[in-house]
């Protein structure tokens, strides 16, 4: 045989006793991104929108054949006309039961029960249709992505798994969202334990116990801190306006006022107060979010195995504010245009937080025939816009 | 230790390889195994080309697994050069991808044609078949929808002489019948200054009041009811109803969002298509024949509007391009002798006339 020893990046030599640890690569390039780019605007503003489906799919593949591991490529196989005939699909659906609901809302009494069940339930087939395509999405994603000839796939029912996640999305709200950590781990599980590269099928038996303590810390945490602040801010007003505020907020006739001349001052100071409070409570959220998915991501990829792989991260919550924030920054600031940049950083970030532990061998991974979808994520493209 | 790899798309195993050219056929061979695959360069495609690497990423046609990875060597080279297709992988792809474009572009174009035929004609064909019970229910949301927000005018002696007259032209299907459940027509003049009527599902019609001023004969306004009956004659509400209902679907898609509380809205704002109009005024026309009634009243009427409203003899915005009949068009086509009787007597028109007057 003539397997290869996986070429190993300086720096990354096996230490001893301790399993082989190997990163994915991209080299892709941003010039080359933002000339797909480029065109695939100019093309969807042609063809009205429609290229975006081809141009999507452009974008993927450059980015799945710029990504290696074991100094062997990704590539996609999925087509923009899989994406395309999916959407449409889901556009019919649509149509067809937008134009029912119409007619019911005309043919019912107003007051019909039927037509608010209807009404009702409109939500929770968004809900849990949102479920469905995520589901789907990951499966054609899976099949759609070729390494050492060997192509992914998913088992298990997008439908069956869209009303779990449907249930569990409600009991998080019946708890008020401390089952929320619990219930997308669960969910997770289920999505990871059904994907299989060839033969080879993920395992994961997660604990959402480590994620409890940021989440708590991150919900009801910011909720005291904020209402903390919020008494602070109130406090420091009263205190060293008190007079000003009451008779600026009072029924005083005009020429019984005395703080006049001080209204404008005192504004600005409470407007700037609160913006300030505003922005304490924003960057606890973003601290307490990070930290939440840094819990989240530490115990994916230290539960996760395939085959005899096994999994880690070295992400950090400082990483994850930069990734997130900065392509949020990048894209609002250049109005979109620096979406490339955004996916750029987005590859960089996911390559540098993936470790795969193990020898990398593969001959004993076998191609494995399982269903592939015909049609790509139209349900996501409705639901969900999401960047890649 | 070579660098191109072999992926027989059976195993995750990496071969590295070294490639040989031969005739038609590119054998593959790796240290231990000089024959581990013969591939047919006929039946190999190109998939990818990897700038940053320089390597060529080979496929099959017949297969598509497996992947054969080739970076610049002689032996590449050679294999292009033999293998024009190969070389050209990049222009064949590039035109491929116009001819799938442009396919794309005409199967869109013709669906969306067929679309618009299909809803246009469609509609007509669909509202035979909606019962008039279901008319009726929508015709019963739009008018209680009008009412809250219009004033209706009701004088005993107003109301007796419109009757009349819708009763002398509507045709057998739309009389008041106890014995076969049909409850005919209704007709209100409601006090809007804009001159206008409205035919409406449910066999509802209305009169605007500034109509009435603006007539200046009761013919004229028989004219007019004769065209709204014709309208609801030929069922062009419910038609209108199910293309409405098309538009509103279409309409959500592309802003988003459902219409269900505005499908009453757009009912109310219901407008009838040039082919309706110019349907609804023939019928018109047939219906004040056989009545006995003059029928020049229904040109005259388009004159007169036309005198009101174009006061430049020619709109800026072409003909064909008005969702109605140009009103000279429709004065022109209109045209009938003065026979037959006077849709009302004297006092009848004068308590139509004051019908939105008395408070
Ligand atoms: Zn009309």
């Amino acid at each position: 045989m003539d397997q290869i020893d996986t070429p190993q990046p300086a720096g990354f030599g096996r230490r001893p006793a301790e399993p082989l640890r190997s990163h994915f690569e991209y080299d892709g390039r941003l010039g080359e991104l933002y000339w797909i780019f480029i065109k695939n605007v100019l093309l969807s503003f042609i063809t009205l929108g429609i290229f975006r489906f081809w141009g999507k799919t452009r974008i993927r593949r450059y980015l799945w054949s710029h990504t290696s591991l074991a100094g062997d490529r990704f590539e996609y196989t999925g087509t923009g006309g899989e994406l395309f005939v999916g959407f449409i699909i889901v556009m019919i659906a649509y149509v067809v039961g937008s134009i029912g609901i119409n007619i019911l809302a005309v043919f019912l009494e107003p007051g019909s029960p039927l037509l608010f069940i209807v009404q009702a339930s409109l939500g929770f087939v968004i809900l849990y249709l949102t479920f469905v395509a995520q589901y789907a999405a990951q499966r054609y994603r899976l099949t759609r992505t070729l390494w050492r000839g060997i192509s992914g796939g998913m088992t298990g029912s997008a439908w069956k798994w869209g009303f779990k996640g449907m249930w569990f999305a409600i009991l998080s709200l019946i708890s008020l969202t401390l089952a929320w950590p619990w219930a997308q781990m669960r969910l997770i599980d289920d999505r990871l334990n059904n994907s299989y590269f060839g033969d080879a099928k993920a395992s994961i038996s997660s604990s959402s116990k480590p994620l409890y303590l940021s989440y708590i810390i991150g919900n009801f945490g910011s909720l005291i801190l904020t209402g903390l602040i919020a008494y602070g801010v109130y406090q420091f007003m009263m205190t060293n306006y008190g007079p000003v505020l009451e008779e600026l907020f009072s029924q005083t006739p005009a020429e019984d006022r005395q703080y006049g001349a001080e209204y404008g001052r005192v504004f600005a100071i409470l407007y700037g107060t609160v913006v300030a409070a505003y922005l304490a409570i924003i960057v606890i959220s973003i601290l307490s979010f990070a930290a939440f998915y840094t819990a989240m991501a530490r115990e994916i990829a230290s539960k996760l195995s395939l085959g005899t792989l096994r999994f880690a991260t070295p992400i950090t919550p400082g990483a994850i504010i930069g990734r997130y924030l900065g392509n949020l920054l990048i894209i609002v600031l250049t109005l979109g245009l620096g979406f490339p940049i955004a996916v750029h950083r987005t590859m960089r970030f996911l390559v540098r937080n993936t470790e795969v532990l193990g020898e990398i061998d593969g001959s004993e991974i076998t191609r494995a025939e399982l269903p592939r979808p015909k049609f790509g994520e139209g349900l996501l493209e409705a639901f969900d816009p999401g960047i890649m | 230790m070579p660098k191109d790899r072999y992926y027989d798309g059976l195993t995750a195993t990496a071969h590295r390889v070294t490639v040989t050219p031969l005739g038609g056929t590119l054998i593959i061979a790796t240290d231990e195994n000089p024959q581990l695959a013969h591939w047919q360069t006929a039946d190999m495609r190109v998939i990818d080309d990897n700038k940053v690497t320089g390597a060529i990423n080979f496929g099959r046609v017949s297969d598509p697994a497996p992947r054969l990875v080739l970076h610049d060597s002689p032996a590449r080279t050679t294999l292009l050069a033999n293998t024009p297709h190969l070389k050209e992988w990049k222009s064949r792809a590039a035109k491929r991808g116009w001819s799938v474009g442009l396919a794309w572009t005409l199967a869109g174009l013709v669906i969306a044609t067929g679309f618009y035929f299909a809803w246009r004609d469609g509609s007509a064909y669909l509202a035979r078949f909606v019962p008039k019970t279901w008319e009726q229910k929508l015709g019963a949301h739009i008018y209680a929808a009008l009412n809250k927000n219009l004033t209706i005018c009701r004088t005993p002696a107003g109301n007796t002489a419109l009757r009349k007259l819708v009763d002398r032209l509507a045709p057998p299907e739309l009389q008041r019948d106890a014995t076969k459940q049909q409850d005919g027509i209704t007709v209100d003049v409601v006090d809007i200054k804009l001159p206008n009527a409205f035919a409406l599902p449910g066999d509802h019609i209305m009169v605007t009041s500034g109509l009435i001023d603006l007539a200046t004969s009761p013919d004229m306004v028989s004219g007019v009811v004769a065209h709204e009956i014709g309208h609801l004659d030929l069922r062009h509400p419910t038609q209108s109803a199910i293309s409405n209902l098309g538009i509103s679907a279409t309409v959500s898609i592309i802003l988003g969002g459902s219409s269900v509380g505005d499908i009453a809205t757009l009912l109310t704002v219901m407008s009838y298509s040039r082919k309706m109009e110019h349907e609804a005024d023939i019928r018109g026309l047939e219906l004040l024949k056989a009545a006995g009634l003059r029928a020049d009243g229904m040109a005259e009427f388009f004159k007169v509007m036309k005198d009101k409203f174009d006061k430049d003899a020619d709109s800026i915005i072409p003909d064909w391009l008005q969702s109605h009949p140009g009103l000279k068009d429709r004065a022109d086509y209109t045209k009938a002798e003065a026979t037959g009787t006077t849709a009302m007597t004297d006092a009848e028109w004068q308590s139509l006339k004051d019908v939105c007057k008395v408070k």
